[in-house]
């Protein structure tokens, strides 16, 4: 169905008059925006996870013997607002996918 | 606006040939609808026009120039495809000026034609909306706007109503054949449904398995079908075939059938006496009659309300009737039936071609 939509897209652009690097500045791009977006929150998320330090500074907690339950816990609260607020962020642009200008 | 010929036109897929050279003539102002069954190849022709698709061999003239060669938003044509293909990231009011902002015509350019073609199309309140806030009729009428503020030489169609409902595809079929007496631009229209071509096309191209098999008005295919695939893709019920053999004595003519069944014919035919022929006769055709005719068994009726349909069986063979009058028509009843001699057509039973007396 995408392939479809894409190709009478391109289709319609060409006989529009649209070039090819037109086609996929002003039609393709802003079509594949929710879906890059979609993507660009994932690898966001994925990598705050790995990557930033106070993250993985939350398992040195682990090793002790006594581990300070109270303590991980606001931490690991508060640590996991940034990636929160990026996912809600991310989301209202996602949703904002068009619809309807094809039928398949 | 301007005329478009087709002149021996091939398209190949690697060793794969789907259009075996076509020729179509198509003058200034016409509306020309190709028709044909899935894969003929009907919408691939309108795709080498419209320059989406290489031609393999063959011309293809848009007014006097050969376009061959020629991109296509050079070929200044419009096209409408089947599932609209609108920018749905684009209000109406942009779809519809997207190519003449590509052309780089001006804003007040732009603004005129959009309400023009908005005025002509009943969209002007829908202008600022995106295409998933239309409904699917006013979703196809953006995509003739589209087209319309072009005003191009040619306007190609692509299957454009076979995503609506039944109703709305009635209603836009009147409006395209309206929009095309208004503007009177060339136009070729790719269906497959035969209603849509009978009703809305100057002339009919009949297409089947990449070759064209009858060119004609709708009457004159419908009145002299060139062959058996024509006779039974243009009518709806399908015109009844009954196979066989030719026998002419003196003055009279029939078909006897294998189940020996006399089908009659008028005093002039064509063909000779013992020729395999194919007897066609169209449901509307026939009349129920009283003793005389062909003895039919009714197998099922269905109503319409103007016409009945009446489903028979005729000595092993399938045949169908369509009556305007209301007869109580009751399944597994015997019933005659009498053929309208001036309308029965007769075909070679080996090569499919009419014969003509």
């Amino acid at each position: 169905m995408l392939t479809n939509s894409l190709m009478n897209w391109s289709g319609a652009a060409k006989i529009d008059g649209a070039n090819s690097f037109r086609i996929i500045r002003l039609i393709h791009l802003p079509l594949m925006m929710p879906a890059l977006m979609a993507i660009g929150a994932y690898a966001l998320l994925l990598s705050a996870d790995r990557e930033i330090t106070p993250a993985a500074a939350l398992r040195l907690f682990l090793t002790t013997d006594d581990t300070p339950f109270n303590v991980l816990m606001a931490t690991g609260a508060i640590y996991a607002l940034p990636p929160a607020a990026v996912y809600y962020i991310f989301k209202r642009c996602m949703v904002r996918a068009h619809g309807g200008a094809v039928r398949s | 606006m301007a005329s478009v010929s087709v002149e021996a036109v091939r398209k190949t897929y690697g060793a794969l040939e789907v259009i075996h050279g076509i020729d179509i003539a198509i003058p200034d102002g016409e509306f020309v609808v190709l028709v044909g069954p899935s894969g003929c190849g009907k919408s691939t022709l309108l795709r080498m026009i419209a320059g989406l698709e290489a031609i393999s061999a063959g011309t293809i003239r848009i007014g006097d120039t050969v376009v061959n060669e020629i991109p296509p938003k050079d070929r200044d044509i419009a096209m409408v495809f089947q599932n609209y293909a609108l920018y749905p990231h684009m209000t109406v009011r942009e779809n519809m000026g997207f190519s003449l902002k590509l052309r780089k015509a001006e804003q007040a350019v732009i603004n005129e034609r959009v309400q023009k073609a908005a005025q002509i199309l009943g969209l002007t309140p829908l202008l600022d909306r995106y295409p998933k806030q239309l409904s699917g009729g006013q979703r196809q009428r953006v995509a003739m706007g589209r087209a319309i503020v072009r005003n191009p030489q040619v306007f190609l169609f692509d299957e454009p109503l076979s995503n609506l409902d039944a109703k709305l595809r009635v209603q836009m079929r009147t409006e395209i054949k309206a929009l095309h007496q208004q503007l009177k631009t060339t136009s070729i229209y790719v269906t497959h449904d035969q209603i849509e071509a009978m009703t809305m096309a100057d002339r009919i191209v009949v297409m089947h398995d990449g070759i064209v098999e009858q060119i004609g008005t709708p009457l004159e295919l419908y009145d002299n079908p060139a062959n058996l695939f024509v006779a039974g893709f243009i009518g709806s019920p399908a015109i009844n075939l009954i196979r066989g053999v030719l026998r002419r004595s003196g003055n009279r003519n029939w078909v006897a059938t294998e189940a020996g069944i006399d089908l009659p014919l008028g005093e002039v035919t064509a063909g000779r006496d013992g020729q395999e022929v194919v007897y066609g006769i169209r449901p509307e055709h026939l009349t129920p009659s009283n003793g005389s005719g062909l003895p039919v068994k009714v197998e099922v009726v269905e109503p319409t309300g103007a016409n009945t349909f009446v489903y028979a069986e005729l000595s092993g063979a399938q045949i169908c009737g369509v009556f305007s009058e209301r007869q109580g028509f009751t399944p597994g009843s015997m019933l005659h039936l009498l053929p309208q001699l001036d309308r029965v057509h007769l075909f070679d039973a080996e090569t499919g071609q009419r014969l003509v007396a």
